[in-house]
């Protein structure tokens, strides 16, 4: 529905994006995940129409989307990553205004708006000015801002930054509901519990690059173990006499303080052979989990996502 | 369509969300404007005197005429033009003198017979411009100095040195004012309205920086994204802003003149329509240069700073603060490219010069053509930004 092809953006002789392609099905909700600087805003603001691309192109069901193309761009909404609203105006005066910006008036537009207060649970709230509003509410209303006119794509930049984890879970069952209704999501973040929750496709973006793209499951099978799990020792040396014995039957560790971690594909085989070290070395606790977006970013490119 | 009534109604809104910004932005101008109406009273001007451009028509051509002619010449303080009747009324009422003299034929006889009790004294009629009381004043006393030194000089050969105070009522001639009363009224009405004219521009060209304002904070909360992304372009973006800063403009500058036709006394002496044309002119104005402030500032600090200093001059050398025809003669001229000269001339025109509508128009073209630079101007540089 969506299709980015060999996308270039470059700011001087800085180059923000370097030739990124990528193809969104409809209905899907779609992760441009990295680090910040990794150019997943300047790629969205070519998706969205802001930006003209150096070269390359965007597709939206095969029209190209260029900032004077009206036509296509009344099809994908755009939720910025700043909170976007006039703090004066009221929650109903902010839509009405998007709404008139996509060209919406009289019944068609107070449907569109009842509509989406109710997505974004503000329903009740309407007639308050913004400023009144919570950050959390903000950021439902800055989502509802680029629902107004219906969109077939809603673009979404980083649009939990500075949220509660109330506000969050919120605004995840917001985009869970619209993607159940067939819009199409594009969203940005640096947080990969986000794209681990909505995302069906995920492109991980690192110096203006897509470094791998592809399902959850997809990415996790480019790490070499699925599972990773850490014990706690009492003191640093018993954390390293461990290691030494993991080690010597074949096991891949770390040890950081007290301490050890260690990646497994075969869970049940690694903890037999913990169990029979901590025999001898006893450790104070133990967690398992399995392997995150976190882990598979750091494996391909080095750096941790919030470097 | 849609989006750009859309985009106004929004401005509009948020004038009014924002209740004392928008009483603060009609009460400031009015607050200054009475103050020095009440401070100054019919009064307008300096001390200061530059040779002050007097008007002649000169219909005697007696030996007296002639020689306080060359007086005339003679004295630094003025600088005389020589006009028929009809262009001396024309320049006085325009306000292009502050006094036109007429020496009627046969002045000179008349004023050696008076000289000689032999005769009444022959009036020299002066035609005045009421909001440049110190000019006449001064250029008056200068005049009566040379007519009565010509008098005498061709009477006994001798030159006599007058004062030209308290010596007029032994003079030989009365200088005779038209429609006195009635002057002293215009004078005050003149003095008034200028005052509410320049400070009714400067309201307005103040209340662009808030036009300014608002789209550099669009830009920083990411509002200028959202529009972006929306199917509209960035010429209907900053049309939008233009009327509904032109409406907004509008609406403070009848506040502000209400305030003074009620409570002021002020009165439109020339055309109405002119008038509201070149309020809707000064409103455009102080709307594209708002655009213009916010085309070229990055930051809200840097662009308010910037732009209070810009209005501030703006202000005063388009006459707001003291008419234009009390600056140096090179500053007058430059003026003539500084937008809000035009604006405030064309109020005066309007409001007591007894502009029609055809004058008046003139004053709003030029002020129109200010607007549609700055727009133009604004429009280009931020697509240029945009384009980055």
């Amino acid at each position: 529905m969506l299709i980015a092809e060999n996308l270039v953006r470059r700011y001087g002789s800085f180059t923000a994006v370097d030739d990124v392609s990528f193809n969104v099905g409809r209905g899907t909700c779609f992760g441009l995940l990295g680090p910040n600087g990794a150019g997943k805003t300047s790629t969205i603001g070519m998706l969205a129409g802001l930006v003209t691309p150096n070269s390359g192109r965007v597709l939206l069901e095969g029209k190209q989307l260029l900032p004077a193309a009206y036509d296509v761009k009344r099809q994908v909404g755009f939720v910025p990553q700043e909170i976007a609203l006039y703090d004066e105006l009221s929650a109903q005066a902010n839509l009405e205004f998007f709404a008139g910006m996509y060209g919406l008036d009289g019944q068609v537009a107070t449907s569109n708006i009842a509509r989406v207060l109710e997505i974004v649970g503000l329903a009740d709230r309407k007639k308050e000015p913004v400023r009144n509003y919570s950050g959390g509410m903000k950021r439902r209303l800055n989502i509802a801002a680029g629902l107004v006119h219906q969109p077939k794509v809603l673009i979404l930049d980083e649009p939990t930054v500075g949220v509660d984890p109330q506000s969050r879970n919120a605004i995840f069952d917001a985009l869970e509901a619209l993607q159940s209704e067939g819009i199409t999501l594009l969203y940005t973040t640096h947080y990969m519990e986000e794209v681990e929750r909505l995302c069906d496709q995920i492109a991980i973006m690192d110096a203006g690059k897509i470094v791998a793209e592809g399902t959850k499951d997809s990415l996790y099978r480019l790490l070499p173990a699925k599972n990773s799990f850490a014990l706690q020792f009492a003191s640093p040396e018993s954390a390293t006499l461990f290691a030494d014995h993991a080690k010597s039957n074949g096991l891949n560790v770390r040890v950081s303080e007290s301490e050890l971690e260690t990646d497994t594909e075969d869970l049940a085989a690694t903890l037999q052979v913990v169990a029979e070290i901590g025999k001898k070395i006893p450790f104070e606790s133990m967690n398992t989990h399995r392997v995150t977006l976190e882990q598979v970013f750091l494996h391909l490119t080095g750096k941790s996502l919030r470097d | 369509m849609r989006a750009f009534i859309e985009l106004v109604r929004k401005d509009i809104r948020m004038f009014l969300a924002d209740r004392s910004a928008a009483i603060i932005a009609i009460a400031v101008p009015v607050g200054i404007a009475s103050f020095l109406t009440m401070v100054m009273g019919g009064s307008s001007g300096s001390q200061e005197f530059k040779p002050i451009g007097v008007v002649a028509v000169i219909e005697d051509d007696s030996a007296v005429t002639k020689t306080f002619l060359k007086k005339l010449d003679n004295d630094k303080h003025l600088r005389v033009e020589f006009k028929t009747k009809a262009e001396a009324e024309e320049l006085a009422r325009k306000g292009k003198t502050p006094l036109a003299f007429i020496i009627h034929k046969g002045f000179g006889d008349e004023a050696l017979k008076a000289l000689k009790h032999e005769a009444a004294r022959p009036a020299v009629r002066t035609l005045t411009d009421p909001s440049q009381r110190l000019a006449v004043m001064a250029s008056q006393g200068y005049i009566v100095k040379a007519i009565a030194g010509g008098i005498f000089d061709t009477a006994s050969g001798e030159s006599h040195d007058m004062s030209p105070s308290g010596a007029e009522s032994t003079l030989p001639f009365t200088m005779e004012q038209e429609a006195q009363e009635k002057d002293t009224d215009q004078e005050v009405q003149a003095s008034r309205a200028h005052i509410f004219a320049g400070m009714a521009v400067q309201g307005v060209l103040f209340y662009a920086i808030n036009v300014a304002m608002s789209l550099i904070r669009d830009r920083r909360l990411g509002i200028w994204k959202r529009l972006r992304a929306a199917p509209v372009s960035i010429t209907t973006i900053l049309a939008g802003r233009v009327a509904s800063g032109t409406i907004i403009g509008v609406a403070t500058l009848f506040m502000i003149f209400l305030f003074g036709f009620l409570v002021m006394g002020l009165r439109i002496n020339g055309s109405i329509a002119g008038f509201v044309t070149q309020c809707v002119a000064c409103s455009v104005l102080a709307a594209s240069f708002g655009l213009f402030v916010a085309s070229i500032g990055k930051t809200e600090e840097q662009s308010r700073g910037l732009s209070v200093f810009v209005v501030l001059m703006l202000s005063m050398l388009g006459g707001a603060w003291f008419p234009s025809f009390l600056m140096p003669d090179w500053m007058q001229s430059v003026t003539l490219f500084v937008p809000s000269r035009w604006a405030v001339d064309g109020l005066d025109s309007a409001l007591w010069r007894q502009g029609t509508l055809m004058e008046v128009l003139r004053f709003s073209g030029v002020t129109l053509l200010f607007a549609i630079a700055f727009a133009f101007l604004a429009d280009r540089r931020i697509k240029a930004t945009e384009a980055k």
